[in-house]
């Protein structure tokens, strides 16, 4: 349930891009030139021609959206247009190869073309998705709102300080043995890392869950007196409390990554593909 | 020998008084009890900024006057004084006047008698300090000023009051590693700036300093302040005791002399030319009830001409002149004064004197017949005041409503803080208005209490008449009138509870209200009633029983209509009797359709109700099943507004899905405007408020933000170009900024949302977006978007 109206609402766009699809793949069911459909056909120029124009535009995103004080349009409307042409791009640059395919720059920068719309594919996908995920994720481990104009985040964090803090204070009533897990799992509990490890959003390893194992497992090997009992209780029970909202921001930052993470490809791609183009191009009509 | 003029006192208007007197060749004393000149400002906490408002107001004085330091003020005036060899004598206390005009004999406490023909009284209130009157308060613990913060350190101080200065004082000390208490004798903090207030809360809840309440002092002895609170005597450790507990006008000596109060004035009585009740005696500054540093001045200027025999008008005169000579037709601005001020019923209760103040900032406006003077829609919150001619309010289906001459328009927007509800169109040749901008109409307010009523009448008649129903005449309306009442709402409180008996009927002036129904159990948000409506009525043509809950989702004031006197009306009046019926009806079905709305969506509208969303008129709300967290808002508003964000896109509340970032509301009433010394927050033509270069960077704006919309900051480096840095790596790179370094020009002043007027295509913030997840718009927008969302 969207409250205001997203890039994928934008019926304009959509149509433009599905009329552009279809068109072209009328123009190359009719048009049928007897040396075979390929890119030197009339119809196979014009989607060449269509194609690189589609190319330069979608690529000139990322110049426009950093032109914050340009008076026309709306981002939201261009990334529509970027997301519907961008899909569309894909019928109109496969029908221009006439799926003649060799080991030829032409190809290469098909294959370039093919990587950044499938890395834009799946950009789409993650911002469509991941959004609605993550503050559902936030919003489900909180558990209750100390301030009511906190966000989620804050509240989590504060819930972390304080967890830390309770830990810290009942150090001092914990017998010897238990004192050095839960002393890691203070100090030693990381959230994110390197790419890999945020990527994963896993929480293996994590120092308060290995705490929290080993405090289970010396607990039912006994040996504890009653009031020790109660307090590696309640220790334990922030242990969890904090593991669970360590395992949520941890997706948190999993998620944040996802919707960064496309945008190393689809960018140094495109940048790629222009190069990889304009030598098509050039390639094409000079030395053909 | 006998001087022409005695000076008493060398605080802003003494030395005024004096240093015109000697450039003027008048032979003078200037007698000052301490032995320095302006003891008041001299001791002034160090390096105090001393602000020299109103703006609007011309200086005419023999000494300089612009914002400064502490120490630059006295130092320009100190020269000023040598330079023009003025006759001061120091030391020298007043103990009383004998004698009459042309040979008067001041007495001082040395015994000395000096003779003066006429007399000028410029002791302000400062010299008169309260004090505790407690025992051991003489025994050298305690202080009634504080110079310098940075005297103490690590110790203990107590500070008495609640009060601006007991506040200023008490951070300041606070923030110099003291263990401070401040001592109030109230339940809480509200004599003080709002700005004051805000810093001394803040600080007690950060436990920076200690406060303890309804507290009196009883004595001091050794090292600690003894108080009486409620739980008993309470004895607090002191190094130093400082208590700022204000000033008083010398009533004692001040009657000796020949001075007059009027029943419950706290000023002596003074004429126009601010000669006092005995003859040759003078009253200027302080206090003749003049607090501020410029009319000190100029009033020690005037006076002094006016006893060389060569009078001159006020220094604002010439303004005015100029502001009424499209109207004057020969007279002179005087007659006019007099003229306004009979004619319009609001200024009745003004002296002169506070009249010339006042429309020192006011504008004078001749309209054509048919000219709008108001547009419905617009952003205005002044108000005008009808010298001449007739305006029209047209009140739909070709019905016009006239007010006359004498009435005003435009008090809705100045009240509500809304945008603009009719049009207001001129109807004779001449119809001449006076606008008044709304620091101004609100000073009004607070300072005549005939303007104040007469205002709240004019509103509840308007709204009876107009919106109600327009069969009701003045005399219909007499009880309610007289009855009804002004009461105020703290967010939260409740004006009226579901399954109550009806006992009044409420119109809201400003701010705003949630209207909630217990369904299921449950209470649950159905709707939302900005400044404006009238709520309450429906049940009264029911069964009397309230069918809603209603709270103030901010700070309300609203008109109390007792529920009998309405229903008096409604007997009275078939028209008011339909209007009401039809509001009930569709209120009651507007209220069904939402009751059966998600439960989820009324929670949202909760959400946004406590978080102040109901004074908003316009604010960002982020959908966060949209956003990507790419921070493209804050990027564009940088960008936009030199390298300075005025939004925080991941700080601030959320609920489900809706987030509220951090950036102005542009509230209907806003609380930055509080309290800002040089007017620079205004609200722009399109809605917005905005600062302007006035802004001194005081930070009042900031810290009386409820929403932490403000910023100060100084102005970044303008941001080098992508081939500089990557050639020659000077300037930021993409993304990085600098952060501003503040200096004597760069100062910091305050930041904020502007809604990107000046850009076309609306907010940056909102056309940034890749995903669309973000929209600027005022509740109502909002509410209506949640409601049709799914």
């Amino acid at each position: 349930m969207h409250i205001h109206t997203g890039f994928l609402g934008n019926r304009f766009w959509l149509w433009t891009g599905i009329a552009i699809s279809l068109i072209s793949v009328a123009a190359y069911a009719i048009h049928a030139p007897p040396h075979g459909r390929d890119g030197s056909t009339m119809v196979g120029y014009a989607l060449g021609g269509l194609s690189g124009l589609l190319v330069l535009y979608l690529a000139w995103l990322g110049v426009r959206k950093r032109r914050y004080s340009a008076s026309r349009g709306n981002r939201r409307d261009v990334v529509s247009a970027h997301v519907f042409l961008g899909l569309s791009l894909m019928v109109t640059a496969t029908l221009h190869t006439g799926f003649e395919f060799a080991l030829s720059i032409h190809t290469l920068t098909y294959m370039l073309l093919l990587l950044v719309i499938g890395s834009g594919i799946f950009g789409v996908s993650v911002y469509a998705n991941l959004p609605e995920i993550m503050s559902r994720n936030l919003n489900e481990t909180v558990i209750e709102k100390k301030n009511f104009d906190w966000s989620a985040s804050e509240q989590l964090e504060y819930d972390l300080r304080e967890l830390d803090r309770r830990l810290g204070r009942a150090l001092q009533f914990l017998p010897d043995s238990v004192r050095a897990p839960v002393k890691g799992a203070i100090e030693n509990t990381r959230i994110g890392g390197g790419l890999i490890s945020i990527l994963s959003g896993s929480s293996r390893g994590c120092a308060t869950d290995a705490a929290l194992t080993k405090l289970r497992g010396m607990t039912e090997a006994g040996g504890f007196s009653d009031d020790e009992r109660t307090r590696l209780g309640e220790v334990m029970r922030d242990l969890a409390r904090k593991r669970q909202i360590c395992a949520c921001l941890r997706r948190d930052t999993r998620y944040r990554a996802m919707l960064k993470v496309w945008l190393w490809l689809h960018v140094p791609l495109t940048s790629a593909l222009v190069v990889a183009l304009v030598s098509h191009v050039v390639l094409v009509f000079f030395y053909w | 020998m006998t001087y022409k003029v005695a000076i008493v006192g060398s605080g802003p208007a003494g030395i005024s008084a004096a240093t015109r007197a000697a450039s003027m060749g008048l032979s003078h004393i200037l007698l000052e009890r301490a032995p320095q000149l302006s003891n008041t400002i001299f001791k002034y906490q160090k390096g105090k900024y001393i602000m020299a408002t109103p703006d609007s107001l011309p200086l005419r004085s023999e000494v300089h006057f612009e914002p400064a330091s502490r120490e630059g003020v006295l130092e320009g005036w100190a020269a000023r004084v040598e330079f023009l060899d003025v006759n001061v004598r120091f030391d020298a206390d007043v103990t009383g006047i004998d004698g009459e005009q042309g040979a008067f004999e001041i007495q001082l406490s040395s015994g000395d008698t000096i003779q003066a023909e006429t007399v000028v009284v410029a002791i302000g209130l400062q010299g008169n300090i309260r004090k505790m009157g407690v025992p051991g308060e003489d025994e050298g613990l305690v202080d009634y000023q504080l110079d310098d913060p940075q005297e103490f350190w690590d110790k203990d101080v107590v500070v008495v009051g609640a009060g601006d200065a007991a506040i200023e004082n008490a951070v300041a000390l606070a923030q110099n590693e003291n263990r401070v208490t401040i001592v109030n004798r109230k339940r809480e903090f509200a004599r003080a700036k709002p700005g004051n207030i805000s810093l001394i809360m803040d600080a007690i809840k950060d436990e920076v300093l200690a406060s303890v309440y309804n507290a009196s002092p009883v004595r001091v002895e050794g090292n600690a302040i003894v108080l009486k609170t409620p739980e008993g005597e309470q004895i607090v450790r002191a190094d130093k005791v400082i208590a700022r507990i204000g000033a008083e006008a010398p009533r004692r000596f001040i009657e000796a002399i020949g001075g007059v109060f009027e029943e419950g004035a706290d000023f002596p009585r003074v004429s126009e030319t601010y000669e006092s009740d005995r003859e040759g005696i003078y009253y200027v500054g302080a206090l003749a009830g003049y607090p501020l540093i410029k009319h000190c001045l100029n009033q020690g200027y005037e006076v002094i001409q006016t006893i060389a025999g060569d009078p001159v008008d006020g220094a604002d005169i010439p303004l005015l002149t100029d502001k009424f000579e499209r109207i004057a037709a020969g007279r002179s601005v005087y007659e006019v004064l007099n003229d306004i001020r009979d004619r319009v019923g609001l200024f009745n209760g003004l002296t002169i004197l506070q009249l010339r103040e006042f429309l020192l900032d006011a504008d004078v406006r001749v309209y054509a017949p048919g000219e709008m003077i108001i547009r419905k829609g617009d952003a205005g919150d002044s108000m005008f005041v009808l010298v001449e001619g007739t305006v029209d309010i047209p009140v739909g289906e070709g019905a016009l409503f006239h007010i006359d001459a004498g009435s005003f328009v435009g008090e809705l927007g100045l009240v509500m803080g809304r945008r603009r509800v009719s049009d207001v169109l001129a109807s004779k040749e001449g119809t001449t208005a006076i606008e008044i901008p709304r620091n101004a109409a609100l000073k009004l307010i607070a300072s005549s209490e005939t303007a104040r009523k007469q205002m709240m009448d004019t509103i509840v008649l308007r709204k009876m008449q107009t919106f109600l129903s327009s069969d009701l005449t003045h005399e219909d309306l007499i009880e309610v009138l007289e009855t009804y009442e002004v009461v105020e709402f703290a967010r939260g409180d409740t004006l009226m509870k579901e399954g109550e008996d009806a006992e009044s009927v409420f119109i809201i002036q400003s701010g705003s209200c949630a209207i909630s129904r217990i369904i299921a159990g449950r209470p649950v948000v159905i709707d939302y009633l900005p400044a404006g409506s009238v709520v309450g009525e429906a049940s009264l043509i029911s069964d009397g029983k309230r069918n809603a809950t209603v709270r103030a989702a901010v700070g309300v004031e609203a008109l109390k209509i007792d529920a009998n006197v309405f229903k008096a009306l409604l007997g009275r009046s078939p028209r008011l009797r339909a209007f009401v019926r039809r509001t009930a009806e569709e209120r009651a079905a507007a209220a069904a359709a939402r009751a059966t709305g998600s439960d989820r969506k009324s929670q949202i509208v909760e959400f946004l109700m406590q978080n102040g969303i109901g004074e908003a008129t316009n604010a960002i709300a982020i959908d966060n099943t949209l956003c990507v967290r790419c921070d493209q808002c804050e990027t564009a508003c940088a960008e936009t507004h030199d390298g300075i964000p005025r939004l925080t896109r991941a700080a601030g509340p959320s609920f489900a899905q809706i987030h509220v970032p951090i950036s102005c509301r542009h509230c209907e009433q806003p609380h930055c405007m509080a309290d800002c010394p040089p007017n620079a927050l205004y609200r722009t033509p399109g809605g917005a408020v905005a600062v302007n270069d006035s802004c001194i960077g005081c930070g009042n704006c900031a810290r009386n933000c409820p929403y932490d919309a403000i910023r100060l900051s100084a102005k970044p480096e303008k941001r080098g170009s992508l081939l500089t840095w990557l050639l020659f790596g000077s300037g930021d790179g993409p993304g990085q900024r600098q952060p501003a370094k503040k200096s004597l020009e760069n100062k910091e002043i305050a930041r904020k949302c502007d809604l990107c007027e000046d850009v076309h295509g609306g907010p940056a913030c909102v056309r940034a977006c890749p995903t669309g997840a973000i929209i600027r718009t005022g509740p109502e927008g909002l509410l209506e978007q949640i409601r049709e969302s799914i």
